[in-house]
């Protein structure tokens, strides 16, 4: 793959932001690939997971933001477990992540529908209550029928809880309030 | 032993087959164990890619609960341990998020109790030797794939539950059963987890893989630890079928039923009826039931 540095990347800046966020020094990685030749969802991303770890090595910060494979991961750690210099790749995708959205980069997946619909399904009992899960993605991600074939069948082998159950909700919510605004304060 | 249960929302709602399986073998090895009476979500995989110090805040809650009625942890949905168990992490290591947590929550939460998984409980607790000597009907000629997959044993450091690449617990427990635990390559890879939902055929890809890797080393069942890895094999398995015009049928047991058997439960109190993939032919054509 050819790639062209851009002369303006603050190698420095982009390395100690990541290991800040992700609490890793990818300056570590000697480019052995065991975390790609290991990645479940590799044959989906657009750069394999060794690559994003190049590129931030790299300072390419607008590469990695805007790759699908920020958004492919599904944090099985099993290239953080394999790594030989312990760089902890799961955890610069979820760093990653975490940068993308603070400055606004549209994910390239589905994965903030399930997300919001799980973490408001929290907020509103204080545990999941899994139909409204589902029924929120589906509203959100505009899947409206996605799974919904599954309803009957969890409703026979009766696997599937229809009243909410309400635990200490009211101090999630708060928990839920503080963290949120603690989290942009800094 | 001195254990209070969290099962987590999955055991409470798509899951009670491994909840009351579990609470079958509680009752039976009469061990002294009780839920949790006001656990909350551990957040699940929903929140740390948007907000790290909540994802740890809302676990340290249900440690607050513990810590009320002064007992340990037992969880069995291996996601609520990893998110229980990060969450102790971040509290021990007596920094800016441990402060944080704690001004979150408005309280602080004293970490030093344990958690463990309810196999660790009874493999390193409770003992082999006394859950072979409760055996009764031996599930000879049965081979079993164990499958881990990923929660559970990574990240080692946090999780220290069992060898990342080849865990044994549970071929351990699966051996006690008389059953043959088979070896094959995939015990620990992922089955896609919590895309499920999102993005279903991810993990119809992934559960095909497994399946068929299990089915070539020799396996007649698997038996699964987690909620979710059960619900992509189980509940998914048609559908995996029908993407790669096959026939697995393989039925996918909670380790705690293939216990329950061999302990000479009831089939019903092990919600063996629930299971998608019907275990029953096989477990006929065994002379198991």
């Amino acid at each position: 793959m050819q790639v062209n540095i851009n002369k303006d990347v603050n190698l420095l800046e982009f390395g100690e932001d990541l290991k800040q966020i992700a609490e890793t020094d990818v300056k570590k990685c000697y480019q052995c690939g065991k975390c790609t030749a290991g990645c479940p969802l590799n044959y989906l991303m657009d750069i394999s997971p060794s690559q994003v770890i190049r590129f931030c090595q790299l300072g390419m910060k607008e590469k990695v933001l805007n790759s699908r494979s920020i958004w492919y991961c599904i944090f099985c750690d099993t290239c953080s477990t394999r790594c030989p210099q312990g760089v902890d790749i799961k955890g610069v995708m979820d760093g990653l992540r975490r940068i993308a959205r603070s400055e606004k980069i549209k994910p390239k997946a589905d994965v903030r529908a399930l997300e919001k619909s799980f973490a408001s399904s929290i907020y509103s009992f204080g545990r999941v209550y899994e139909p409204g899960v589902v029924a929120g993605f589906n509203l959100l991600s505009g899947k409206l029928l996605h799974d919904v074939i599954l309803f009957p069948l969890l409703l026979i082998k009766r696997k599937i809880c229809l009243i909410p159950h309400f635990v200490r909700s009211s101090e999630v919510r708060k928990v839920f309030k503080r963290a949120r605004k603690k989290e942009r304060s800094i | 032993m001195n254990y209070a249960y969290y099962p987590g929302c999955s055991l409470e709602s798509t899951s009670p087959d491994f909840h009351l399986s579990t609470k079958a073998l509680i009752e039976f090895l009469q061990m002294d164990i009780e839920e949790i009476p006001d656990w909350t979500c551990c957040g699940a995989s929903a929140i740390h890619p948007d907000n790290k110090l909540l994802s740890l805040a809302l676990p340290s809650l249900t440690l607050d609960s513990a810590n009320k009625i002064k007992k340990d942890i037992m969880v069995q949905c291996p996601a609520c341990y990893a998110h229980l168990r990060e969450a102790q992490h971040a509290l021990k290591l007596e920094d800016e998020m441990t402060e944080g947590i704690h001004e979150v929550l408005n309280k602080k939460v004293d970490p030093s109790l344990n958690i463990k998984h309810f196999s660790e409980i009874l493999v390193h607790e409770y003992g082999m030797d006394k859950l072979e000597e409760k055996r009764v009907k031996s599930l000879e000629g049965l081979k079993v794939a164990s499958y881990y997959g990923c929660v559970i044993v990574r990240p080692k450091k946090v999780m220290a539950y069992d060898d990342p690449e080849n865990p044994q617990l549970m071929d351990q427990l699966i051996t006690m059963t008389g059953a043959t635990a088979i070896d094959w390559p995939f015990k620990t890879k992922c089955c896609g987890a919590g895309n499920s939902i999102s993005r279903t055929e991810v993990v119809l890809d992934l559960t095909y893989e497994i399946l068929r890797m299990a089915k070539q080393n020799g396996a007649e069942a698997i038996s699964v630890l987690c909620p979710l890895c059960h619900i992509n094999l189980d509940l998914r398995q048609k559908a995996i079928e029908k993407r790669y015009k096959t026939k697995f049928n393989l039925p996918i047991f909670y380790y705690t039923q293939l216990l329950g058997l061999s302990f000479g439960l009831d089939p019903k109190k092990l919600a063996l009826d629930r299971l998608f993939v019907s275990p029953f032919p096989l477990l006929r054509n065994k002379g198991l039931l």
